[in-house]
């Protein structure tokens, strides 16, 4: 029995899987991203499926530093809530890593449109694939059956050794064509301040809902 | 000097003489007869000479005739002999101003410094310029009038405008202890709201108060009164919102703020009924906010409820009194919605927002026309003559500049008319044409029918075939009623001279009055044979009504070909628009009923094939780019995600025999609330947000991403009825899923991701740069010699897609640099430095990559983020955070590196569109 970790702000997710993957899956669900790092404290998952949109959520239970993105909207708190929102999978998946969670996630988002982004996100939180909207059971099944693949008895402890995952090296500003060109002194990136290791702008961004 | 002026005087007076043998009219002509009947006794009593009496008589001609020059020559003639006379120097003295020359005419009016009219005249021409003065001189003009207040009262109103407000009170004091005083009640009230206004502005609400009462009980039904009134509630009203900020404005936590934007986004929306009740509870929770009160006056404004707008901008003023924004808020509302009855109180507001904020040029231009529609001409000219040396190229230069020209243009000479028509028309004996000229003067000037027939009759008596008199009396007979008396005088003109457009034009109203309509129609046309334009429009008129339109229309098109102005073209305008709607709705209702018979069939069928896509709609609107990806965001995850992605498994279902998951499956598709009816309600809020704009989608047939979706949802819905019955195809289903769950979701990413992407690299900002050059303003700096700066652009030869269109971008960065180039050549003239980089910026965090582009310049003043976030309206960042917000973008300023000071850096999304082409 492969035990899943569903991660959604609604109920859709594992009304689905609830209703048409029956065999060989065990499903539990976090609505939000600080309920997942909970779960994830006391039990083994043998992959985590991770919706993108938490627009649902209660506002004060979403990961990421609302104060900071609100600087960076130009002071705007609605568009830096939406923002923190639209993207909130990611900030989980950045969180999960941070606190030492190696498990497989397989996130809900049509990556297909941004390559780019996912090459990105890969490279920084291995093992990650994902599945667009548009998946039926079959290719969801698929997906958790390759994602959970080695620990289909059960799960990872979460004791269990971090499983390496290579990383590139961080880029927070580039310009095509002139990398060895020495940037401003103002160019920085987006998050600021700009981490300094690969997951510490998760947990700041934990540190910012735990304030909260 | 004597003998030269002598010998100039008699030189004239043979000029005079020789034009007067010339012209037998001249002697008989009743205005100067009368100029010289009225001034003879003046002139005899004080002892002028014949010679120089006949001169002062033509200089008073002259001057009634408004020509000013030969006035203040013929005047200057008079002093050369009796330099002390007072009527040729006020008469002089007056010329020379209406010639704009007030230095010459203050000159010759302090030739007599001791003379009642010439002081009088003195103080009341330099009442503007120097009021001080012209204090003195009215003081001076008391102790020349003894006995006479009316010197005390033009004392207080002189004192009042050199803001000596103490002597102007004690003046007025003195005026309205004095026997007569009531004699200008309008102007004692003037001065009191005056001084109310004085008082309010030093601060002393209660002596504005006691002023203003008094105004009201000096002439409770005076016309001043209202505005007294309406003064005395703004002072009123003023105090109870002080009392409400004793404790200052306070700063807004959070929430609060986050309230008070959706409020404002709700008004911007267009729905300022949402937003004042949102606005009206904030108050109640945070009372001593500005910035809440502020919106509130906004919000009322746009529900026309000018009173509560009025009452909630003078709260915002009251809770933040040094705070320029709420004053001008509240000076436009009271300029803008008051018919100029409160421009005084406007220009008030605006005068101290200036105060607050100087570096707000613009203010100093509404001021300027603010003084100018008050009638105040120095303060008028002082304002934008201001603006002007502040803002030579300031978005209202030009408009102050035609100010300025308006208020500084001379007043013409009259043309000399008279001399052209001094002779009597060809045959006309002089003495009849002047006996028509005086018919003329009793019937115009006094109304004097009975004195004009008499003359008339005269003219007639001494030339029977005089049309000019026929015509006039043909008028006076139909102000007499007599329209047949009237109708034969004309058609006697007529047979005398048929060519007279104007008088065919006359009987032809006549005939018309009288009901004889195609008289009058073929009077009309021989007026328009003989160039009278309003006759076709008469025409017009009368097929018009005889309800021949398509004639009446050909009629008007006549009258337009010949005419662009005069009395019957506003009618003509509303006729030719009344007629062309008539047109419209009849060819309307016969198109329609003939299409009903024959086109039904193609006009569903053109329909279906006319319309827009989403694509066509945000290239003609990208501002609805939120609600449209809203929209396509709700259909990919509320209708396919977790709903339609269901279909392959029940097909498969199908296959195996099991009909159940089909139909439990289907019945939820198709239920009220399922993803068949959310498809629908998404469709018509993309549907409905086209026909806002004017635009009618074609989603449903030509959309190349939501047609086939929409077939597929067609078919969905056949297929769930007869998954009922047991007989749904799994092939059909599953040809379904791929048109909803392949094609379909992928159609709808990509209309998400990349409607509007526009590619940013050096030739674009290039182009912007050159257009922002190119506006007149710096295009006319540039003529003017000075040079423009460089702008030195470093994009690294990258080609960078973002989400915007090319609209929002040119708006964008067009701001900007012209914010950029305004400020910099303003404040370092030929030092000015800018540039514009161009970078990639990724966040290591989400993945999510933005591209930067960083305006720098190296203006000194401070620009911060606070300010930008406030959209310094001064700037105009207003567009430029409004399109970046909407593309979920941000405007920051930031350091630059040497030789920059700073950069403001707006980045927006970066696409991948470069790679999923």
């Amino acid at each position: 029995m492969t035990q899943v970790l569903i991660v959604e702000d609604g109920q859709e997710y594992s009304a689905l899987f609830q209703r048409y993957l029956t065999e060989g899956f065990s499903f539990t669900r976090a609505g939000d991203g600080p309920e997942a790092l909970l779960l994830l404290q006391t039990r083994a998952f043998a992959v985590i499926f991770l919706d993108m949109r938490f627009d649902r959520a209660e506002p004060s239970r979403l990961l990421g530093d609302l104060a900071a993105t609100t600087a960076r909207f130009t002071g705007d708190e609605a568009q830096a809530r939406r923002h923190l929102e639209d993207h909130q999978g990611v900030y989980i998946l950045a969180a999960l890593r941070e606190a030492g969670v190696s498990v497989p996630v397989v996130m809900s988002y049509d990556f297909d449109g941004e390559p780019r982004r996912f090459k990105h996100l890969e490279s920084r939180y291995a093992p990650l694939s994902y599945l667009t909207d548009d998946a039926g059971p079959a290719e969801i099944r698929a997906a958790l059956g390759r994602a959970g693949g080695g620990c289909s008895a059960g799960g990872e402890s979460p004791l269990s050794p971090r499983r390496p995952h290579a990383r590139r090296p961080e880029v927070s500003a580039r310009r095509r064509g002139s990398e060895a060109r020495p940037r401003p002194a103002t160019r920085r990136a987006l998050t600021r301040p700009p981490p300094r290791g690969p997951h510490e702008a998760a947990s700041s961004a934990l540190g910012a809902a735990r304030r909260r | 000097m004597r003998q030269l002026f002598g010998a100039g005087l008699t030189l004239w007076l043979v000029g005079v003489g020789v034009a007067a043998a010339q012209d037998p009219g001249v002697p008989n002509d009743p205005a100067p007869a009368q100029a010289e009947g009225e001034d003879g006794a003046d002139l005899v009593g004080l002892g002028l000479d014949p010679v120089t009496r006949g001169v002062f008589v033509e200089a008073a001609r002259h001057e009634a005739r408004g020509s000013w020059a030969r006035a203040a020559s013929a005047y200057s003639l008079v002093l050369g002999r009796e330099p002390t006379y007072a009527p040729a120097v006020l008469g002089l003295a007056r010329a020379r101003e209406r010639q704009g020359d007030r230095r010459a005419a203050e000159a010759t009016l302090r030739t007599l410094p001791m003379d009642a009219d010439a002081v009088e005249a003195l103080a009341a021409l330099l009442v503007e310029e120097r009021p001080a003065e012209s204090v003195s001189l009215y003081r001076t003009l008391g102790t020349l009038r003894l006995g006479d207040p009316a010197p005390l009262l033009f004392e207080a109103e002189a004192a009042l405008r050199a803001r000596d407000v103490g002597g102007s009170v004690a003046a007025l004091d003195r005026y309205l202890t004095f026997d007569g005083a009531s004699r200008s009640p309008d102007r004692v009230v003037e001065l009191m709201v005056g001084l109310a206004a004085a008082y309010k502005d030093a601060g002393d609400r209660e002596a504005a108060k006691m002023w203003l009462r008094r105004a009201i009980e000096q002439a409770p039904d005076g016309a001043l009164a209202e505005e007294a009134r309406a003064r005395l509630d703004r002072v009123l009203v003023e105090e109870a919102a002080d009392s409400l900020a004793l404790g200052g404005a306070e700063e807004l936590d959070p929430t609060l703020t986050a309230a008070l934007d959706l409020a404002r986004r709700a008004l911007a929306e267009g729905d300022p009924q949402g937003a004042a009740r949102r606005l009206e509870e904030l108050a109640s929770v945070a009372p001593r906010s500005p910035e809440i009160w502020g919106a509130l006056g906004e919000a009322r404004l746009a529900l026309n409820d000018v009173a509560g707008a009025e009452q909630a901008l003078m709260t915002a003023v009251a809770l933040q009194p040094d705070e320029a924004n709420w004053r001008v808020s509240l000076g436009r509302l009271i300029a803008l919605e008051y018919a100029g009855r409160r421009h005084r109180e406007a220009i008030e507001e605006l005068s101290v927002a200036l105060t607050l904020r100087p570096s707000w040029t613009e203010l100093r231009y509404h001021l300027g026309v603010l003084h100018q529609e008050s009638g105040e001409g120095v303060e008028a000219l002082r304002a934008l003559e201001e603006y002007l040396r502040v803002a030579p190229e300031g978005v209202y230069a030009e408009a102050a500049r035609l100010a300025i020209t308006r208020l500084t243009r001379p007043r013409p000479e009259a043309p000399s008319v008279e001399r052209l028509s001094a002779v009597p028309p060809d045959g006309v004996p002089p003495e009849a044409w002047r006996r028509y000229r005086l018919a003329q003067v009793y019937l115009r000037d006094r109304q004097d029918d009975a004195r004009a027939l008499a003359e008339i009759d005269a003219a007639l008596a001494l030339d029977p075939d005089y049309t000019d008199a026929i015509n006039l009396l043909a008028r006076l007979q139909l102000r007499a009623g007599q329209h047949d008396e009237a109708l034969a005088t004309y058609e006697r003109s007529l047979t005398m001279n048929p060519n007279q457009p104007q008088t065919l034009l006359s009987v032809g109203y006549a005939l018309q009055a009288e009901g004889q309509v195609a008289k009058a129609a073929a009077r009309f046309r021989e007026a328009a044979r003989v160039g009278a334009p309003e006759a076709w429009y008469a025409l017009a008129a009368l097929a018009e009504q005889d309800g021949r339109w398509m004639e009446a229309r050909e009629l008007l098109a006549e009258y337009f070909a010949r005419a662009a102005g005069g009395r019957d073209h506003e009618a003509a305008l509303a006729l030719r628009a009344s007629l062309e709607r008539r047109l419209r709705a009849t060819v309307g209702l016969i198109t329609g009923a003939a299409g009903i018979v024959l086109g039904v069939p193609l006009l569903i069928l053109r329909r279906r094939r006319s319309g827009l896509t989403l694509d066509a709609l945000l290239l003609q609107h990208p501002e609805c780019y939120e609600e449209v990806t809203a929209a396509l965001t709700a259909m990919r995850h509320e209708v396919i995600k977790h709903n339609t992605t269901v279909l392959k498994t029940v097909a498969d279902a199908l296959d195996a025999g099991d009909p159940g998951p089909a139909q439990e499956a289907l019945g939820r598709l198709v239920a009220p609330d399922g993803a068949v009816a959310r498809w629908e309600s998404s469709l018509r809020a993309l549907e409905a947000l086209g026909a806002g704009l004017g635009l009618r989608l074609n989603l449903r047939h030509l959309d190349p991403a939501l047609a086939p979706m929409c077939r597929a949802f067609d078919a969905l819905r056949r297929q769930a009825r007869r998954a009922r019955s047991g007989r749904a195809s799994a092939a059909e289903l599953r040809r379904i899923s791929d048109a909803l769950n392949g094609e379909g979701y992928r159609a709808l990413g990509r209309l998400i991701r990349e409607a509007n992407v526009r590619t940013l690299d050096e030739e674009t900002l290039r182009a912007a740069w050159e257009r922002v050059r190119a506006e007149p303003a710096f295009h006319a700096l540039a003529q003017r010699g000075q040079a423009l700066p460089h702008l030195t652009i470093h994009t690294d030869g990258m080609h960078l897609p973002v989400r915007a269109s090319a609209q929002e971008l040119d708006d964008i960065i067009v701001n900007l640099l012209r914010n950029n180039l305004q400020a910099t050549l303003a404040e370092r003239g030929d030092d000015a430095r800018l540039g514009l980089i161009l970078e990639e910026e990724l966040d290591p965090v989400t993945g999510l990559e933005e591209v930067a582009m960083r305006f720098c310049d190296n203006a000194r003043s401070v620009l911060t983020d606070e300010m930008i976030q406030g959209r310094y309206i001064a700037r105009g960042f207003g567009i430029v955070v409004e399109r970046v917000r909407r593309r979920r973008g941000s405007v920051r300023v930031e350091p630059a590196a040497a030789p920059y000071n700073k950069a403001i850096v707006v980045r927006l999304p970066r696409a991948e569109r470069e790679d999923n082409p």
